[in-house]
């Protein structure tokens, strides 16, 4: 099992190394967006607000993790390893682990570097202090990319070209990302995009990330946010090992 | 080592594309699988590895001395094209294997098919002919006991082919079984030491290819040669294993044995004059050999 998970995992990290466009759409882009729109397009005035529209666009960017998770998959389909893969029936949560821990590890990063940045340079406070503010952000990142990822797995699951499935993954980062909350603060949404909002895991990671930054500091929100990103994130990839079935053939680009 | 046996295979919400296949492979033995486009051929070797979706029945059987699972070289050619040749294997290594130190099986397959020079290059570097070579060294790194490749000629230039009629050869010694499956009845001559052919999902063993075709030489194809030199091929039908035989067939076809006859030559024929002549299987060869 440890063979076939590094062996999986090292294919895709060699893959994102070698490409090295993706890193473009997880830092280049939100940084851009970011810098460009500033903190007016958040409508927020306060300090730290800068450091919260970097952080926003980070967590909306973060979600090239789903796009990713499909790079992946549909990579056994593009090289047409698929089937050598099938024939050598490898255990499903084996498969899914060894493709798509590095790119959860580059989502994890991701969200490292902004809110490092935010927080070291653009004046976004840890509301409970430097330590306790940092251990905050990390229970609530490591289950929300982990919420990326299993989109990603379960969307795989469900669609057999490539071409949709990646056109789909652009309509998932900015609607989940605007409803969220993640462009634009949730209470400054419509009343309907708050209510939908609830439904995004965007909306519950800038819940926890607001609490432990511009917020109080409390764990009670910081804890009831991540566990149901730890849920929610568990169950898509527990659904997605479920249905998946390696002898299906899909169709890559 | 592998026993087929009625095996059907649909595609989902598709009619049947095999209906009660039959096959044996033989440790140490060829067996070639001919038959024309959409015959069910690579269908066959999927449904046998069990690596494409839909329903499946019958017997498969896989003897338990067989080492590993079954090695499948598909048509298209399995890479990933932004790994080097030898990071490919090693990943073909330990998928089959479930270990991670597979070093002995990945220099071994570098040496066997002569990779050595081509190790370090990506996959999308290589030529099409360099591909289909790592490919086949990819399926059957780990040294499987059972190995079926799919059209595996397709692209091949004459070094490259002669290098793996070496390789199917050097494997009969090694008591490995061995599926080929094949448009050109030619590829099958050169690679395989039984036939089987494929007709409307159907498999109809035909033996030994080399006891096959001495039966079938006798079968006809003679040449006449008359006084002045001039050769009339003539078919003749029936069991032609002696001059009485010979002489009859040829005077029920109407020639003047006393006049005309110098000699005879009767003409091994080509497995593809066979197959062309043999009504149950002409539907799997005469779009390719018509």
């Amino acid at each position: 099992m440890i063979a076939v998970i590094g062996s999986f995992a090292l294919i895709e990290y060699r893959a994102l190394l070698r490409a090295r466009y993706p890193f473009v759409w997880f830092l280049v882009l939100p940084a851009a967006a970011s810098a460009i729109l500033g903190p007016a397009v958040a409508g927020l005035d306060q300090a730290g607000a800068t450091g919260r529209v970097t952080v926003g666009f980070g967590v909306m960017f973060s979600y090239m993790t789903v796009n990713y998770v499909g790079h992946a998959m549909y990579r056994e389909f593009e090289s047409q390893a698929w089937r050598r893969t099938a024939i050598s029936d490898p255990s499903r949560v084996a498969y899914l682990t060894g493709k798509c821990l590095p790119v959860y590890l580059v989502g994890i990063g991701q969200l490292t570097v902004f809110l490092a940045i935010a927080a070291g340079g653009l004046g976004l406070p840890l509301a409970a202090g430097t330590l306790t503010g940092v251990l905050q952000l990390a229970v609530t990142l490591v289950p929300f990319a982990a919420t990326g990822v299993g989109v990603g797995m379960i969307m795989f699951t469900l669609i057999r070209r490539a071409e949709v499935f990646f056109s789909l993954t652009y309509l998932v980062l900015v609607v989940l990302g605007a409803l969220g909350g993640a462009i634009v603060p949730s209470p400054q949404l419509p009343g309907w995009s708050q209510l939908v909002g609830h439904l995004t895991p965007h909306y519950w990671a800038l819940r926890a990330i607001d609490e432990a930054t511009l917020g109080a500091g409390s764990w009670t929100t910081v804890w009831t946010s991540s566990a149901l990103l730890l849920v929610l994130g568990a169950g898509l990839i527990v659904a997605a090992a479920a249905r998946l079935d390696l002898r299906k053939e899909r169709y890559a680009i | 080592m592998l026993t087929v046996d009625g095996l059907v295979f649909r595609y989902p919400g598709g009619p049947p594309v095999l209906a009660g296949a039959a096959l044996r492979l033989v440790a140490g033995q060829v067996t070639g699988l001919l038959g024309a486009n959409g015959s069910g051929k690579s269908t066959l070797l999927g449904a046998i590895t069990n690596s494409i979706e839909g329903g499946r029945a019958g017997r498969i059987e896989i003897a338990p001395e067989a080492k590993g699972p079954i090695g499948f070289a598909t048509q298209d050619i399995a890479l990933y094209r932004h790994l080097t040749v030898a990071e490919n294997l090693t990943h073909a290594a330990r998928l089959a294997t479930g270990r991670w130190r597979v070093d002995a099986l990945v220099s071994r397959a570098i040496e066997d098919f002569r990779l050595g020079r081509l190790r370090g290059t990506t996959a999308r570097s290589l030529s099409g002919g360099q591909q289909r070579i790592a490919h086949l060294a990819c399926a059957f790194v780990h040294r499987p006991s059972i190995r079926l490749l799919d059209e595996p000629t397709t692209a091949l230039d004459f070094a490259t082919r002669q290098l793996l009629l070496d390789l199917v050869a050097a494997w009969r010694g090694e008591g490995v079984a061995t599926l080929v499956t094949a448009h050109y009845p030619e590829d099958v001559e050169e690679l395989c030491s039984t036939l089987t052919m494929l007709v409307d999902g159907r498999t109809h063993n035909l033996g030994p290819l080399r006891a096959y075709l001495d039966q079938q030489s006798r079968l006809g194809h003679v040449e006449l040669i008359g006084p002045g030199g001039t050769s009339t091929h003539v078919e003749l039908h029936g069991m032609l294993d002696t001059g009485d035989r010979i002489i009859t067939a040829a005077r029920g076809a109407g020639l003047d044995l006393h006049q005309q006859l110098r000699s005879i030559q009767i003409k091994p024929p080509a497995l593809r004059d066979l197959l062309r002549r043999d009504p149950s299987l002409r539907a799997g060869v005469e779009e390719r050999v018509g």
